[in-house]
């Protein structure tokens, strides 16, 4: 509980605390005895109270699945490119594919480079600029003119 | 059976239903972001780097088809990060596939068709035909063809599944309950209802139909007993045919 400390929610709190002991001190046996002896039904608790934490548990995962639906949802965009060097587009993703398993830490799953169409090597480029697997584009092109 | 990594995957993410396998969210939760692209070269690709992932996806492909490019790539995620591959997404096949391609496929399909939600549906549906397949496709929003894989391979019944062009057979799929002595015919039988419909006009099956086994197999001993079969055609060369064996001495073991 959360709020302002007085002399009354001191003790309520220290009452809490000694049913709270009494009941986790308390013998599993003399428990269910004292259910029973209420007319309760251990059996039948136990069920509710575990379909009880599964409901809980499916809703928290849902609240999960919310979340990434919204941030799918804000990573929904449309990418426009500017005017390309296909030549060296081709080139430069030959290189990467060529190298020894290209830049560490990439993961690529697609068709060979010869295989791909200009608008593929394209875009496959951008994929690897959005990724960070190579420096922005304006740094590079700054040190090729340094160069 | 032991819980896949993907159905593993759809539970912590609290999906109870198929209309809940939202593959776009489910790749963001794992940090890969899904774009769609008129794609010359093949159906799908993924490139990832580091913790983040962009899966690209052919726009101009059927929905099934998307939805499977995207679980499979995911597989590819899962089980191959860090390593480049030649990848080609093709429909979700049981054989012929290689061993990377394979294991993405079958993650797909569970991550499409987890048992836990598959089953309870299937099991609504006493027999295996092309109508409950095509009622298990729609909930699930895969092809025919994976919905007839997934039933086939989860035992629904004693049953086959076999895919035929005109240049022969080019998969099949067996359930767990029928005998590997029963090994279909590379090429069609005249016999069979298939055939007719492989090279012929004849239009899909609607109902499986009662057929000499000898059509199907070429073991000595096929010709004591008769199976069901249905056919469809999948694509302008292809046939795709269910086959049900219901007597009991072609599912005894030898």
């Amino acid at each position: 509980m959360i709020g302002k400390k007085t002399p009354l929610r001191d003790g309520l709190d220290r009452l809490v605390d000694a049913l709270v002991e009494d009941i986790l001190s308390t013998p599993d046996k003399d428990i269910l005895a004292e259910l029973k002896e209420c007319g309760g039904d251990p059996a039948r608790n136990a069920a509710e109270m575990r379909a009880f934490f599964e409901r809980s548990i499916v809703a928290a995962n849902k609240h999960r699945l919310a979340q990434a639906r919204a941030g799918a949802a804000r990573n929904r965009k449309r990418r426009v490119g500017g005017p390309v060097d296909i030549a060296q587009a081709r080139q430069r993703l030959r290189a990467i594919l060529d190298s020894a398993g290209g830049p560490q830490g990439l993961t690529l799953a697609a068709r060979k480079e010869s295989e791909l169409s200009d608008s593929d090597i394209v875009s496959m480029l951008d994929d690897l600029y959005e990724l960070g697997a190579f420096p922005p584009k304006d740094d590079e092109e700054e040190g090729e003119k340094e160069n | 059976m032991a819980v896949t990594a993907a159905e593993r995957l759809l539970q912590e993410l609290g999906v109870t239903d198929p209309n809940e396998i939202d593959l776009e969210a489910i790749a963001y939760h794992l940090g890969a972001n899904v774009r769609y692209a008129p794609l010359d070269g093949c159906e799908a690709r993924i490139i990832g780097f580091c913790g983040s992932a962009i899966i690209t996806v052919n726009a101009n492909s059927s929905l099934p088809r998307k939805r499977f490019s995207i679980a499979h790539e995911l597989g590819h995620w899962i089980y191959h990060r860090g390593k480049s591959l030649v990848c080609r997404v093709e429909e979700y096949r049981p054989q012929g596939s290689l061993a990377a391609e394979r294991v993405a496929d079958f993650y797909a399909a569970d991550l499409l068709m987890p048992r836990f939600l598959f089953h309870p549906l299937a099991r609504q549906h006493p027999t295996l035909n092309f109508k409950t397949v095509s009622s298990l496709a729609h909930a699930f929003r895969t092809s025919q063809t994976a919905a007839a894989i997934r039933l086939v391979e989860t035992d629904h019944s004693p049953a086959m599944l076999v895919c035929h062009s005109q240049q022969g057979r080019k998969w099949f799929v067996r359930a767990p309950s029928v005998p590997e002595r029963w090994f279909p015919r590379d090429r069609l039988d005249a016999e069979s209802f298939a055939f007719g419909i492989l090279f012929g006009a004849g239009r899909n099956d609607t109902m499986p139909r009662l057929v000499g086994a000898e059509a199907w197999f070429e073991r000595w001993e096929a010709e004591r007993f008769e199976i069901h079969e249905q056919t469809i055609r999948t694509a302008p060369d292809e046939v795709l045919t269910i086959l049900l064996l219901s007597a009991e001495d072609m599912l005894r073991g030898e």
